[in-house]
């Protein structure tokens, strides 16, 4: 045992006070009697019917002796070398995650969460015994295992010290998971999770595993996993914080004039949230491409701390005062838009990552669909009824002598094609629907002769499909159908009693929707399932156009960039400036993942100059992120895990249970005292 | 309290027993459970054939005997003398044995005090009974005898020798009774009053008395605080007679052991006591010392 403040030991020196205190008498009241005879016999006889009342007498001293003892120990802060324990083996699971980076992690604000974390692990590495191994794995939205299990100090703290934290969620889930089986491999193993507890509550059944699915208070696996895992937070348990935990663009093109260019209009959405417990006043300024656009001033209500928080309806309501969802309508604006969250008070935010969102607003923006028929007065009744879209018609003349002009190319405009009863002779890329008409992709065949009526009788049709989403076709009679046979990785929408009637296929490339009948040959033309199902299968199909690009992503989100068939490589500039060269696909679409910066990702060296450049806005808006807050526990399903901030310190002190001994000692010397016959 | 002696003022010979109580006294007597040998004629039977007015027996005549006492009627019936016999009347000794030692120098009402109210009642009686009162009086490792009083002229005398003296010194029953007995050889009733803390035990002094064939009796004195003592927390009880020091936390627990000590030896006592015919008074001094004479004393048979 060592102590960390050994001066405390001159405490015992109390001992010798009490030992003269015993060896001088106790001056007591004289008093005269008229004969000791009677007393003296009174004692005899105590002696003989108490044979441990000398012993009792030095009881009391030697419990005052120890009292003094305990005390003193107690003074002199002794600590047990825990973490240096012969064998042992410990997995720090250091949590790397965005809220990590909050500057709060030592009382002066001066080091990060995860500095400190850092360094803590690092200066218990260094006190390490040398049997015992150490084992490092960080976590975020992914695990890394930094090193395996050894005694290698170097090693250790390397591996510490390269942690910076990433701005992106933490999955604690998986991390538990992985870490619990990696602490499998040595027996008497624990798990030190360094974080501030940011997340979600964990699903203990997982965490249990198999052995754990019985569930009950005396669950064994779980008081053992109570016991393998730690959890050791950093930061302060209340946060001054507050951030921007979510952004979005909605963009809508319009013409004001049929003569005129489109123009677009959009709508973009930013949720602000207070995460402290003190009302905020804070700015909402919006630039676009680094211009001052708009500021607002948004009044944003306290929120109870985490650990205070008790009922759910009124936490509910307190949380929606804490929380605004501001929209800022954007004319004719396209290119990257920024909000920045700054406060109106003097507070220096600790955790600034969340104060700053970005979008892009791309110039094709908004759904632009291409109707190809001859005239069919319901198909255009019907998109013309889609507000969110711009749908343009083109007589199938016109289309087939485009087509073959230009190919594949005179559709770039659009992000779906609705074909009514007549197909280009190939669909490659892009999204289309195909009306009483095969569409032309590999595996699908059409024989000759035409079902009719009862064959064509609608058997089951899949409303779970996006779709059929709303739609119906219990009251639709189809009289004449096109017996088609699909490949199977199409996907039968609404199944006929001998064949399909409406297929679905998705590629990478491509979406395609096929109905294999006339809309003339049906009643459907009178249902109000036709223009739900065309509007469902225009948006889902434009999905896949290459011009769709989303308008903020999060961090941890794969960039993707479509297939590019103009250059082979292109070059990705990172929001640090870190430069990279991306091979390009001409045929799939490229995934860049490592995105755990936020800020704009752009893609560059694409023949067409900053036309062709694509830019992406990666942020953080993640308010589990944002409520920065130390929890006190983790959730494990229902049950809760403690923190224990001295887990980490490789002395665990034993001053309090010294104290709580000096107070049970300080009882049993009362009891004593007052219990004792009397000398 | 251990000046206690001092402030209590030596009772004057008037104070020891008031006037009023005196005449009450003077309706009772000394009853003696035997029958003693008085030394002169008194006022009580003897087993002796005496000159009293009491008839006894008859007996033939011899020569010499008192011409007086022929019972002529008889001798006018039958023609033979016979001397008519009367019972004697005698006196009657009483031996007053008092304990003067420190440890009766105690109590709210002074032990000593009321031992010597008592010893002086008892005398009372007995010399307006024309009883022998002797006096011995064991006070600071003296004997302080006032022997042979008979009469009551000797009252004040008597009261006067008992007010002056004061208590002290150690207890030293058995050699005070042996002493006592060995000065005063006739039998007669013998009154211990005495609070029986002597070191050397209770059981000599009552054996010497019961040897002796005295009709003894023993007054037990103690003093309320004696029985039951008010005391707690830390003290050095200290003997007054032996200047002996003991240490003692006085717990609840302590004086109950304490209370049962005393009725132990008060019960061993009285045990003893009966086993020897010797009869046991306990008097507390809370108890009015005219009760104690007026009531108790008759119970026990002392007076009548």
């Amino acid at each position: 045992m060592k102590f960390l403040l050994p001066w405390g030991l001159l405490g015992l020196l109390a001992l010798l006070p009490i030992l003269a205190l015993y060896f001088l008498k106790l001056k007591r009241e004289e008093r005269i009697v008229p004969s000791a005879l009677l007393w003296k016999k009174v004692i005899q006889d105590l002696h003989v019917n108490a044979p441990f009342q000398r012993l009792r007498y030095s009881l009391l001293l030697l419990l005052q002796l120890l009292l003094v003892a305990v005390l003193a120990f107690a003074l002199a802060r002794p600590f047990l070398a825990y973490a240096g324990a012969r064998g042992r083996a410990t997995v720090f699971l250091v949590d790397t995650s965005a809220s990590m980076g909050t500057k709060d992690g030592s009382p002066d604000g001066q080091r990060t969460r995860l500095e400190q974390a850092v360094l803590d692990a690092q200066t218990r590495i260094d006190e390490m015994d040398r049997a015992a191994e150490m084992r490092i794995v960080a976590f975020d939205h992914e695990v890394r295992q930094l090193t395996p299990f050894t005694g290698d100090r170097v090693l250790l703290k390397e591996a510490l010290a390269d942690l910076r934290p990433r701005d992106v969620g933490a999955h604690a889930q998986e991390a538990l998971e992985a870490a619990l089986a990696l602490a499998d491999e040595r027996e008497n193993s624990e798990i030190l999770l360094l974080s501030d507890g940011a997340f979600g509550p964990l699903d203990l059944q997982r965490l249990l595993g198999e052995e754990g699915r019985v569930t009950n208070l005396e669950n064994l696996p779980l008081t053992a996993l109570k016991n393998k895992l730690r959890f050791v937070p950093y930061g302060k348990e209340e946060t001054d914080n507050v951030g921007i935990t979510r952004i979005g663009a909605r963009t809508r093109s319009y013409r004001e004039k049929e003569t005129e260019k489109d123009k677009v209009e959009t709508q973009l959405f930013v949720q602000i949230e207070n995460f402290s417990s003190q009302q905020v006043d804070t700015i909402l300024t919006l630039a676009v491409e680094g211009f001052r656009a708009q500021t607002k001033v948004v009044k944003l209500q306290g929120r109870p701390i985490p650990s205070l928080r008790g009922d759910p309806a009124e936490e509910a309501r307190a949380l929606e005062a804490a929380r605004s969802e501001e929209v800022f309508l954007l004319k004719d604006v396209t290119g990257l838009v920024s909000v920045r969250l700054t406060r109106a008070d003097t507070v220096l935010d600790a955790f600034p990552l969340d104060n700053e969102a970005q979008a892009v607003i791309g110039v094709s923006e908004g759904t632009r669909i291409l109707l190809v028929t001859n005239g069919n007065y319901f198909l255009e009744k019907a998109m013309t009824a889609m507000r969110d879209a711009i749908v343009a018609k083109r007589p199938t003349a016109a289309f087939q002598s485009e087509w073959d002009a230009r190919g594949a190319v005179s559709l770039e405009d659009y992000d779906a094609v609705l074909f009514d009863g007549v197909a280009p002779s190939e669909w490659k890329d892009g999204g289309a629907v195909f009306l009483n008409v095969l569409p032309p992709l590999p595996g699908f065949k059409e024989e000759s002769q035409t079902l009719a009526w009862p064959k064509t009788r609608i058997v089951n049709w899949k409303g779970e499909h996006p779709v059929l989403r709303y739609v119906t076709f219990s009251n639709v009679l189809v009289m004449k159908a096109r017996p088609w046979s699909v490949p199977k990785s199409a996907a039968v929408l609404v199944e006929g009693q001998e064949s399909p009637l409406a297929v679905c296929a998705e590629t990478d490339r491509l979406r395609a929707v096929g109905v294999a009948f006339d809309l003339f040959e049906s009643d459907w033309a009178y249902r109000l399932s036709l223009p739900l199902f065309l509007r469902n299968a225009a948006l889902w199909a434009s999905e896949v156009s290459p011009r769709r690009r989303p308008s903020a992503l999060h961090t941890g989100e794969p960039l993707v960039i479509p297939p590019v068939a103009t250059a082979p490589t292109g070059t990705l500039v990172r929001p640090d400036g870190r430069k990279e060269e991306i091979a390009l696909s001409p045929e799939h679409k490229t995934f860049v993942k490592a995105t755990d910066a936020a800020g704009l990702y752009l893609l560059t060296g694409l023949p067409g100059g900053a036309e062709a450049q694509f830019r992406w806005a990666v942020n953080l808006a993640d308010a589990g992120e944002s409520d920065n807050a130390r929890r006190g526990a983790i959730r494990l399903g229902d049950q809760e895990l403690a923190a224990t901030p001295a887990a980490i310190a490789a002395k665990r002190e034993i001053w309090h249970w010294l104290a709580l001994a000096a107070a049970g000692l300080l009882m049993i010397e009362w009891l004593v005292y007052h219990r004792r016959l009397g000398l | 309290m251990p000046d206690a002696a001092a402030v209590v003022e030596p009772p004057r010979a008037a104070s020891l027993l008031t006037p009023d109580f005196m005449a009450k006294l003077d309706a009772l007597g000394i009853v003696s459970r035997k029958i003693l040998a008085g030394k002169l004629r008194g006022e009580r039977r003897s087993r002796k054939k005496g000159e009293s007015l009491e008839f006894s027996d008859y007996r033939n005549y011899s020569q010499g005997d008192d011409l007086r006492r022929v019972d002529w009627s008889l001798y006018a019936r039958l023609e033979r003398l016979f001397l008519k016999l009367f019972l004697a009347e005698e006196d009657l000794s009483i031996y007053l044995i008092v304990d003067g030692s420190a440890s009766m120098d105690f109590g709210s009402v002074n032990k000593f005090d009321y031992a010597r109210k008592v010893a002086a009642a008892v005398a009372y009686i007995g010399l307006a009974n024309m009883d022998r009162v002797s006096l011995g009086v064991y006070a600071n490792g003296a004997e302080h005898l006032l022997p042979d009083q008979r009469g009551r002229k000797q009252v004040f005398k008597l009261f006067d020798f008992l007010g002056k003296l004061k208590p002290g010194g150690p207890t030293d029953l058995q050699g005070a009774c042996r002493r006592f007995i060995l000065r005063h050889r006739r039998p007669g009733i013998c009154l211990l009053l005495s609070d029986f803390l002597d070191p050397e035990g209770f059981e000599s002094p009552l054996k010497a008395l019961a040897a002796a064939r005295m009709d003894a009796f023993a007054v037990h004195i103690l003093a309320p605080e004696e029985v039951e003592p008010v005391i707690a927390g830390d003290f050095l009880l200290v003997d007054a007679e032996t200047n002996e020091k003991i240490d003692v936390t006085a717990s609840r627990r302590l004086v109950e052991n304490y209370q049962k000590t005393v009725r132990g030896f008060c019960s061993s006592l009285q045990q003893f006591s009966a086993a020897r015919g010797v009869a046991y008074l306990f008097a507390s001094t809370d108890l009015p010392f005219e009760a104690l004479v007026l009531n108790y004393l008759k119970k026990v048979g002392l007076v009548k």
